[in-house]
């Protein structure tokens, strides 16, 4: 006797669903993506547990639930929320002058107490500032913090946050400024861990993947996240809303599962219009040497132009450039592209000297030459 | 060569290729890097694939294994009856000469389908790109080309993903030291690379292999020192017996890379006291691929103290599921340990304590995978 169970998401985002039963081989794995998705299971009679994973953020939890003769329901996701009573630090409460000049704002919340908030600057013609776009705080989320881009946004809108590494050291991250707002989030008073995550669910779940995900996961997060797994759809996510940081992730899943022959060529164009992202660069190099395996030398200019005129966001940008560069610095046919391409890979080496995973982003160590 | 296992079968295989190298004449002051450890290591996990042969999801096809024990100056290593159904006792040093005629007679035997393992133990470095390179015995050999004898494992990573294979293992028991010497030097080292590699092949499609090193960039693996497999093998050979699995619906019970990529470092904090072993993954992503089906899965059970000296106090630990003993026995030198069989239960632990002996007060837990380390705390305080 089996019944039928319904596995429904009620919020938005990419859920890994395990339904397992007594028997070690009794089993089923799924996803669900987006809110009301649904997928049909028939299963015997019996206790099962199902262990639910959010791709987005990591966290996992599992229930207990026991089929009998009449159809199921279960309802996945939905374990926090993040859209509402965000207020605005700058606007609406009016900054102190603690914040501008140290980026720690010293306003009192509810408790009396001054919450604790990582120094963000920007960066300008005469160097690094105090952040002074929109950033929200939130008395649900007490350790994290929303920045908001400006509708017009400079040419090469760099940010980054300051706090202190796991070692006690002082580090950075360049913080991507996605579209509908970018979550930085620390634990606790120990302040030392940031990640970084996009507000918006769908593009939490993209970026999320990158460090939760499976590799045999990676189309069908694709193919939601497009809403098609056509190479047009792809290419319109990342070309939407004009998220180049979305474009990045989606470019680093499109290369995790083999896919970017047919974004190749939309990868170059968005590099070349956001020069000042290096991981954007170092797409269009992987994409070059799919399309064109024998050039190796314009690959290997494409690396070298993304290190020299960008920042690097994403940590896994930086194993893709390292895979080219093993290849160029040891096997290229060309004496000339193995010699540079052994300097080139010196020269990444020294960028990524003492840097760490920040979730999906790179650490780095405050000394780190400013901004690159 | 030294293959000491073979067999034809229909369908596809598991080629392994085993290194173990403990005997570095040039490296050190007389001797002083040679290692015993190394060689338990690679003649375990050599042990425990033929064990396993059947239980791999593609029968065990070959084992080519290199062995440099620094207990022989011979050419070769004899290792007489301590593998049970070799074709072959006398094992070649674990040499460059060898290590690229092995490699290349493995990487021959590969069709699409198989599956690939690569185990080596033995030292290693860091390059000055950050990758992990493995040291073989005669390093140092040549004045001139004093590196060459060394291999990378991204390249060789790199290399397994083009063979068109189902699945590949890489497993690396060894230091990420960084040698300033070696890094200096590295524009012209010309290390072993077993298979050429071009643009067009890491840009295709392949299978990711899972490759785990013993330690992070940078850092030291540690080996005990007695005849014994280095912590790290001694905690994948724990996880690849059975308590690193997951539910499959084509094996049931078994080891796959998510497993492994995750659990190791939890049985590490179980089974190995003082050290912490951080096993780090070299590659990007990983896959569910399954290595082998395992029919009685477990978990290893590891009960403590808080202060740790009355544990050493105590005579011994019961480990209870309802009013049925599943284990008991005496504890030795502040710990009490257990390889449990898993099932979906509570568990509880009650020490008895000697005479005048502070009480232990009991704990209960659900049992889980892979392992469990249970502290237990005075009666007094807990109340």
């Amino acid at each position: 006797m089996s019944s039928r169970v319904t596995l429904a998401t009620n919020s938005k985002g990419a859920f890994r669903v395990e339904v397992a039963g007594t028997r070690p081989d009794d089993v089923t794995r799924l996803m669900l993506t987006g809110q009301g998705d649904e997928h049909e299971i028939e299963l015997p009679a019996g206790p099962y547990t199902a262990n639910v994973t959010n791709i987005g953020t990591g966290s996992r939890h599992s229930f207990d639930f026991q089929v009998g003769e009449t159809e199921y329901l279960l309802s996945i996701g939905g374990d926090r929320s993040r859209g509402a009573n965000w207020r605005s630090v700058s606007k609406k409460e009016g900054a102190p002058k603690g914040w501008k000049e140290t980026g720690i704002k010293e306003a009192a919340s509810g408790d009396g107490q001054a919450p604790y908030l990582p120094m963000l600057q920007t960066q300008t013609s005469s160097g690094w500032r105090p952040f002074s776009g929109t950033v929200m705080i939130n008395d649900d989320l007490p350790n994290a913090l929303k920045v908001v881009r400006c509708k017009t946004w400079s040419a090469t809108p760099l940010l980054r946050v300051e706090f202190t590494a796991n070692d006690g050291s002082r580090a950075h991250s360049f913080v991507p400024l996605f579209s509908g707002g970018t979550l930085v989030r620390w634990h606790g008073d120990g302040r030392r861990l940031i990640e970084l995550e996009p507000c918006e669910l769908k593009s939490s779940a993209i970026v999320g993947s990158l460090t939760n995900s499976i590799r045999e996961e990676l189309p069908q997060i694709l193919q939601w996240a497009a809403g098609s797994d056509k190479a047009d759809a792809v290419q319109l996510i990342m070309n939407a809303r004009d998220d180049p940081w979305i474009a990045v992730a989606t470019g680093l899943l499109l290369v995790g599962s083999s896919r970017l022959k047919q974004n190749a060529s939309s990868l170059s164009r968005l590099a070349a219009r956001n020069y000042w992202i290096a991981d954007l660069g170092v797409l269009a190099a992987w994409g070059w040497a799919v399309d064109m395996p024998d050039d190796e030398a314009g690959c290997l200019d494409l690396l070298r132009r993304a290190r020299e005129r960008g920042v690097v966001y994403f940590w896994q940008t930086c194993s893709i450039a390292d895979r080219l560069l093993t290849v160029l610095a040891t096997n290229s046919r060309s004496t000339a592209v193995r010699a540079s391409g052994r300097e080139e890979h010196g020269l990444w080496k020294r960028l990524r000297a003492d840097t760490f995973k920040v979730g999906a982003f790179l650490g780095l160590p405050a000394s780190t030459r400013g901004a690159r | 060569m030294t293959l000491i296992y073979q067999r034809n079968v229909d369908g596809p295989v598991t080629h392994a290729f085993v290194v173990g190298c403990g005997r570095y004449p040039n490296l050190g002051v007389a001797g002083s890097a040679n290692r015993n450890a190394p060689i338990a290591g690679a003649l375990a996990m050599a042990e425990l694939l033929m064990a396993k042969r059947e239980k791999l999801v593609a029968p065990l096809g070959s084992i080519e294994l290199l062995l440099s024990d620094p207990a022989s100056t011979e050419s070769t290593t004899d290792i007489g009856q301590r593998l049970t159904g070799t074709i072959a006792t006398q094992i070649e040093t674990a040499d460059e000469t060898h290590f690229r005629d092995s490699g290349e007679k493995w990487l021959n035997r590969i069709r699409p389908g198989d599956v690939i393992v690569f185990y080596f133990s033995g030292h290693g470095i860091t390059d000055r790109v950050g990758d992990a390179v493995g040291l073989l015995s005669d390093v140092g050999t040549s004045r001139n080309r004093p590196w060459a004898q060394t291999f990378s494992l991204t390249k060789l990573a790199l290399a397994l993903r083009t063979m068109s294979a189902e699945s590949a293992w890489v497993f690396f028991d060894a230091c990420q030291e960084v040698v300033a010497e070696f890094a200096d030097r590295l524009w012209d080292v010309k290390n072993i690379e077993l298979k050429e590699l071009t643009l067009r092949d890491i840009t295709g499609s392949g299978c990711e292999p899972l490759a785990l090193a013993a330690a992070a960039t940078g850092r030291v693996a540690w080996a005990p020192d007695e005849d014994e497999p280095p912590f790290f093998t001694q905690i994948l050979l724990k996880g690849l017996s059975g308590c690193c699995v997951e539910r499959t619906r084509e094996h049931g019970w078994a080891v796959t890379g998510v497993t492994l990529l995750y659990d190791l470092a939890e049985v590490g904090r179980s089974i190995i006291d003082g050290i912490a072993v951080q096993p780090q993954s070299l590659a990007p992503h990983s896959e569910r691929k399954v290595l082998l089906a395992v029919d009685h899965p477990f978990t290893p059970v590891t009960v403590r103290s808080n202060p740790e000296m009355h544990m050493k106090l105590a005579a011994a630990v019961r480990l209870m599921c309802g009013s049925d003993i599943i284990s008991s026995g005496k504890v030795s030198n502040f710990v009490w340990r257990a390889d449990i069989a898993f099932a979906e239960r509570e568990l509880t632990v009650y020490c008895e304590t000697r005479q005048g002996a502070p009480m232990l007060a009991p704990q209960t837990f659900r049992q889980q995978l892979p392992a469990h380390n249970i502290t237990l705390i005075p009666v007094r305080e807990r109340a």
